[in-house]
């Protein structure tokens, strides 16, 4: 999925360089402002995760081969906007040291792989898992109420990660779902729905993401050619898009599912070194009470 | 935080598994690869493909058959690695707030 040079216009190029400036600018100031320093090492494991799954190619029938991205992992965990920091940065260093993916198009590949794949990942999870599964590491709430006052109160107090989302669990009148999760035992629900959530947040997002890859290559033939010669990538909207949907749809999709469910599944684990907030706070509970 | 650094160094060892597939991923096609399979290389394509060189392009150093390809692409991984969690060591400075500050900035 990494697009290398010479594969798009400089039309297209510069288009994503501008689309990705804001959302970059964005996603640092969102991580700077949100994510508690402690978990900031999270965001570089995060980063190198990525780019290490990329490393493991998969041949597919057809002759070409692909990988899993990571993305989706590292939006469950650490929220959409410090994944697309951790993805960014592991396609960067791969299309400046590695030649994987070009230099022009690196604002392109972070365009699906490191805000497509992680935005749509982050909702699909929160849709499926409930939002009282988030990890909580990384991100603010959507909306500021009740629970950016508890949330800074909490930081105030030093007494752990002031995740913002926390705060929704912490008050278990704000929604019926997490008062269940946040019980101490009895996740019955929970596990479940984040494996499943997870998994279908790893395949359809990297599905999302290999078919706007697909897309930008597919337009090329519409906005250059010379004398009848495609300038840039050849393939047309028509082979591009399927051609990249059908082998992350089949292939590549299952593989960052499974990843992604299995991580997340860890991570839910008592003894892991990542907890999803409603444990966390459900832990800290048992705590006060003993 | 430590599993973590050890699951990462485990992928990073085991990540020749990643050699075995032969190909290229679609859409990822060398110049020499263009001309085998449409006839011709795209002109725009030409001119943009040599802006710049990766210092190791390929994940390939010291050979791309064999054992070499193997040790070079364990090296390139701990290579990439370490070069990602340099660059939020330097993040690290300006992207977060010490704990203290961080009231302050929740309106902001």
């Amino acid at each position: 999925m990494h697009i290398p040079d010479g594969y798009l216009s400089p039309q297209t190029y510069g288009a994503m360089y501008a689309v990705m400036a804001p959302l970059w600018w964005r996603a640092a100031a969102r991580v700077r402002a949100a994510l508690p320093k402690k978990n900031l090492p999270l965001v570089a494991m995060a980063g190198a995760f990525s780019f290490v799954i990329m490393m493991f190619n998969i041949p597919i029938p057809g002759g070409t081969t692909g990988h899993a991205v990571g993305g989706a992992l590292a939006a469950i965990v650490l929220g959409p906007w410090a994944a697309m920091v951790a993805v960014s940065t592991a396609l960067v260093i791969q299309a400046l040291v590695f030649g994987d993916g070009g230099i022009t198009a690196i604002a392109a590949n972070c365009f699906t792989m490191a805000f497509i794949m992680p935005f749509s990942a982050f909702y699909i999870y929160r849709f499926i898992a409930g939002r009282s599964a988030d990890f909580g590491l990384g991100a603010r709430p959507k909306t500021p109420s009740a629970a950016l006052s508890s949330a800074s109160a909490q930081s105030r107090n030093h007494t752990y990660a002031p995740s913002p989302r926390l705060s929704s669990a912490l008050h278990p009148g704000l929604s019926a779902a997490s008062s269940n999760f946040a019980r101490p035992k009895g996740f019955s629900a929970g596990p479940l729905r984040q494996r499943l959530g997870a998994f279908l947040a790893g395949y359809a997002s990297i599905v999302l993401a290999a078919m706007a890859t697909g897309l930008l290559l597919g337009l090329q033939p519409l906005i250059a050619t010379s004398a009848g010669h495609p300038l840039y990538a050849p393939y047309p909207i028509s082979v591009a898009v399927p051609a990249m949907a059908v082998s992350h749809l089949l292939f590549f999709g299952p593989v960052e599912g499974l990843v992604t469910a299995l991580a997340v599944g860890y991570f839910a684990r008592a003894d892991s070194p990542v907890r999803p907030a409603f444990q966390r706070v459900a832990l800290s509970r048992e705590g006060e009470s003993a | 935080m430590k599993k973590l650094y050890w699951g990462i160094a485990l992928l990073v060892l085991i990540s020749p598994l990643g050699l075995l597939a032969k190909g290229t991923a679609w859409g990822e096609w060398s110049s020499a690869e263009f001309k085998r399979m449409i006839g011709f290389m795209p002109g725009g394509m030409r001119t943009v493909e040599s802006l710049w060189r990766a210092p190791l392009a390929d994940y390939a150093f010291g050979g791309r058959q064999g054992a070499a390809a193997a040790v070079g692409y364990i090296l390139s991984g701990a290579i990439g690695v370490g070069l990602i969690l340099i660059a939020f060591k330097v993040f690290g400075r300006f992207l977060s707030v010490p704990e203290e500050e961080r009231s302050s900035h929740e309106d902001t």
